[in-house]
C-alpha cells in the first residue's frame, strides 16, 4: 500500500508538484491520469525515493520514505519513465543484475528470472544482447527486472508508451495478474482509454494538484458526465495534453 | 556491500564486451608508447656508443700533406679514410659526419713553425656530426699540444708556462641527454596509460549510463549511492590499473630488448634487471591510478552529455604532461613539499628511480599519502554529486 500526502516539489521557479495526496490500496490498480507536464512523473519519482519531496509524506506499507528510503525501494518494483537497458548484457543478465541489487540469493534469483522469462514470453531473447531489441522487447525486459524481487508495490510510469496493440494487451494482462495476486499497482498515463480500461481507482492530476479522485463510477457521478472521457476533460478544464 | 560487488562485476563485464574500448585502453595505450620509445631509446643508446666507444673513422682530404699528423691519429686508434672531393656537399648530404681538410699550405707553414691550418667541416645542427667533430677536434688538439710542448722544450722553455690555468672538467651527469628524456617521459607515459585505461569506464558508467537512460532504474534499487559510486569507480580503477601494469611490463621488456644493443648505463638509465625497481614503480603509480580514475569519474559525472564528458576527460589526460615537461627542462631534487602535489611528486620520484638514484622511503610514502587523500576527496565529491538530484536532470 502506498500513501502520499501533501507532496510538493519544485525545480527552481517551476512548481512541478504543488499538492498531491492519494492512497493506493493493495489488490487494486490505481491510475494517475493527467496531461503531459501535470506532475505525474515527478510524483512517481518521489514515491520511489529518487527525489526528496519539498513537503509531504510518502509511506509504503507503513514505512516512511524519508527515514528508510532503501526499505521503501526493497518493497517496490519500478518501471521508470527512462527505461534504458544495458546493451552489452543479455536480457537474462539485465534481469539478474537488478535481482542482485535487490539482494536476492542465487537460488531465488534463478527461480524468479526463469518465472518472469516464461511469464513475459521472453525465452527467445533470453541470451541475446539487449542491443538491437525492439521497443516491445525492451519494455518486457525492463518490466521483468522491475519485478524480479517480487515486490508488493509496482510503479509504472507511462507503461503503454511505444507499445503496439499486442504488447499493450500483454501489459494489461500482466497488471491484472498483479492485482489478482494482491499487489498494489500504480501507473501513470495521459491516455484516457488506458486508464478507463484498467483502473479501479483514478487520481486525476493537473498543474501539480489532484483535481479529482475516485472510482470510474464516482468520477462520472460527481461530474454529471455519462462518459468517463468527458468527465476527465471537465475536471481538468481542457483536453490539451491528453490522448484518447 | 553485495550491491557494490554486483555493480563492480557488471561494469567490468559490460566493458570487457566492448572490444574496441578494451583494445584502446589495454593494448594501444600501454603498448604503443613503449614501442615508439624503444626506437628512440635504441637510436640514442647506439649513438652514445658510436661516438665515444668505437674508434672513430675520420675522412681526411689532403692526408699526404701531413703524414705525421695522420700517423698520430692512427696511433690514437682512428681509422683514416680518403674524403670525397666536395667536403661541404658530403657533410650537407650526410654522406660524411665530419671531414678534415689538410690545407696544401700545411707542409710549408709547418716547416716555418707557423700555425698550420687544418679545416674541420661539420654540421652543427646534426647531433652525430656535432659529436664526431668534437671527437676529431679533441684528437687534433691533443696532437697540437704534444708538438707544441716538444717545440717549447727544444727551445728550453718549460711547457707549463703556456698553461697558467689547468682546467679539469668533471661531468657528473650519468650519460647523455637521451636517458634524461626517457626518465622524465616514462612517468608521463605510464600516467597517461592510467588515464586511458580508465577513460571508457569513467565516461560510460556515469555520463553514458545517464544518456542511455539506465541510471534512474538503477537508482530505484535499494543500494546506497555510496555503493553505486564505489562499485563503478572500482571497475574504472581495475581497468586503469591493468593498463598501467601492462605499460610497466611493456616498458621493462622494451628496455631489456634495447639493452641487448647498447648498455643503458651509457645513456644514464639505471633500471632493467633489478626487478624491485619495477615493483617500486608500480607501487608509486597505484595512488595515481586511484586519483586518475576518481578525477575522470567526477568530470564525466559532472558533464551534461556523453560527448561533453568525453571531451573534458580527454583534456584531463594531459594533466600529467605538465610535470613531465617541467622535470625535463628543469630537473629538481625532490623535497617533502613537492610530494604534496599529485602527478608532480610521482614524476619527480620516478625520474630519480630511473636515473638510478636513491628514492627516500619517507618521500615515497608522503607522495602516496597525499595522492591517496586527493583521490578520496575527489571520490567524496562524486558521491555528493550522486546523492544530489542534479545528476538526474543534467543533459
Amino acid at each position: 500500500m502506498i500513501e502520499a500526502s501533501g507532496l510538493k516539489k519544485s525545480f527552481g521557479a517551476v512548481h512541478a508538484v504543488r499538492d498531491v495526496s492519494f492512497t493506493a490500496e493493495d489488490g487494486r490498480i490505481t491510475g494517475l491520469l493527467g496531461p503531459n507536464g501535470a506532475g505525474k512523473t515527478t510524483t512517481l519519482r518521489m514515491l520511489y525515493t529518487l527525489l526528496k519531496p519539498a513537503g509531504g509524506v510518502v509511506k509504503v506499507d507503513g514505512i516512511d520514505a524519508a527515514f528508510d528510503p532503501a526499505g521503501v525501494r526493497r518493497r517496490m518494483g519500478v518501471l521508470p519513465d527512462t527505461r534504458g537497458l544495458y546493451k552489452r548484457l543479455t536480457a537474462r543478465e539485465n534481469i539478474e543484475y537488478f535481482g542482485r541489487l535487490q539482494g536476492l540469493d542465487a537460488g531465488r534469483l534463478r527461480q524468479r528470472t526463469d518465472l518472469l522469462l516464461d511469464q513475459l514470453d521472453m525465452r527467445d531473447i533470453e541470451n541475446r544482447w539487449a542491443d538491437g531489441f525492439s521497443q516491445g522487447q525492451r519494455v518486457k525486459t525492463a518490466l521483468a527486472r522491475a519485478l524480479v524481487h517480487d515486490p508488493q508495490n509496482v510503479l509504472l510510469d507511462e507503461p503503454g508508451n511505444g507499445l503496439d496493440v499486442l504488447a499493450t494487451r500483454a501489459m494489461r494482462e500482466l497488471m491484472r495478474g498483479l492485482r489478482a495476486e494482491g499487489k498494489c499497482v500504480v501507473f501513470s498515463s495521459h491516455i484516457m482509454q488506458e486508464v478507463a480500461a484498467l483502473c479501479d481507482h483514478i487520481v486525476v492530476i493537473a498543474h501539480g494538484r489532484v483535481v479529482a479522485a475516485g472510482t470510474p463510477q464516482e468520477l462520472r457521478a460527481s461530474t454529471g458526465e455519462a462518459q468517463l472521457e468527458d468527465a476527465f476533460v471537465k475536471v481538468i478544464g481542457t483536453a490539451e495534453g491528453l490522448a484518447a | 556491500m553485495k550491491g557494490l560487488v554486483a555493480i563492480f562485476i557488471k561494469e567490468c563485464r559490460e566493458n570487457l564486451r566492448d572490444r574496441r574500448s578494451v583494445t584502446n585502453a589495454l593494448v594501444w595505450g600501454p603498448l604503443l608508447m613503449p614501442v615508439m620509445f624503444l626506437g628512440q631509446m635504441m637510436v640514442v643508446a647506439k649513438q652514445a656508443r658510436d661516438v665515444w666507444e668505437d674508434p672513430p673513422s675520420i675522412a681526411v682530404f689532403g692526408a699526404e700533406y701531413a703524414p705525421n699528423l695522420v700517423a698520430y691519429l692512427r696511433r690514437e686508434g682512428a681509422e683514416i679514410r680518403e674524403a670525397p672531393e666536395d667536403a661541404t656537399r658530403a657533410v650537407r648530404d650526410q654522406v660524411e659526419d665530419a671531414v678534415m681538410i689538410v690545407s696544401s699550405t700545411f707542409p710549408e707553414q709547418w716547416q716555418q713553425g707557423e700555425p698550420a691550418v687544418v679545416e674541420l667541416v661539420y654540421d652543427a645542427s646534426r647531433r652525430r656530426s656535432e659529436s664526431r667533430h668534437r671527437r676529431v677536434r679533441s684528437l687534433l688538439e691533443g696532437y697540437s699540444r704534444t708538438v707544441g710542448n716538444l717545440r717549447l722544450i727544444a727551445r728550453g722553455v718549460e711547457p707549463g708556462v703556456m698553461r697558467p690555468v689547468q682546467v679539469v672538467e668533471r661531468d657528473v651527469s650519468e650519460g647523455g641527454i637521451g636517458g634524461a628524456v626517457i626518465a622524465s617521459f616514462l612517468p608521463f607515459v605510464l600516467m597517461f596509460s592510467a588515464f586511458l585505461g580508465g577513460f571508457y569506464l569513467a565516461v560510460d558508467t556515469t555520463a553514458g549510463e545517464r544518456e542511455r537512460q539506465s541510471l534512474e532504474p538503477l537508482l530505484a534499487n535499494p543500494v546506497s549511492r555510496l555503493a553505486v559510486v564505489l562499485g563503478k569507480l572500482g571497475a574504472t580503477i581495475a581497468f586503469s590499473l591493468a593498463a598501467t601494469l601492462i605499460g610497466i611490463v611493456a616498458f621493462a621488456l622494451c628496455l631489456l630488448a634495447a639493452a641487448k644493443y647498447a648498455p643503458l648505463e651509457a645513456i644514464g638509465l639505471h633500471i632493467g634487471v633489478p626487478w624491485h625497481r619495477w615493483l617500486a614503480l608500480a607501487a608509486l603509480l597505484l595512488p595515481v591510478v586511484m586519483l586518475a580514475s576518481a578525477a575522470q569519474t567526477l568530470v564525466a559525472a559532472f558533464s551534461r552529455t556523453f560527448r561533453e564528458a568525453q571531451t573534458y576527460v580527454q583534456f584531463l589526460m594531459f594533466v600529467p604532461m605538465v610535470p613531465c615537461f617541467i622535470v625535463l627542462f628543469n630537473p629538481v631534487k625532490p623535497a617533502l613539499l613537492d610530494m604534496a602535489i599529485p602527478f608532480w611528486s610521482q614524476t619527480v620520484l620516478i625520474d630519480r628511480l630511473l636515473r638510478g638514484e636513491a628514492v627516500e622511503p619517507a618521500l615515497a610514502l608522503a607522495a602516496a599519502g597525499a595522492t591517496t587523500v586527493a583521490a578520496m576527496l575527489v571520490t567524496l565529491l562524486v558521491v555528493k554529486l550522486y546523492r544530489g538530484e542534479r545528476l538526474l536532470f543534467a543533459g
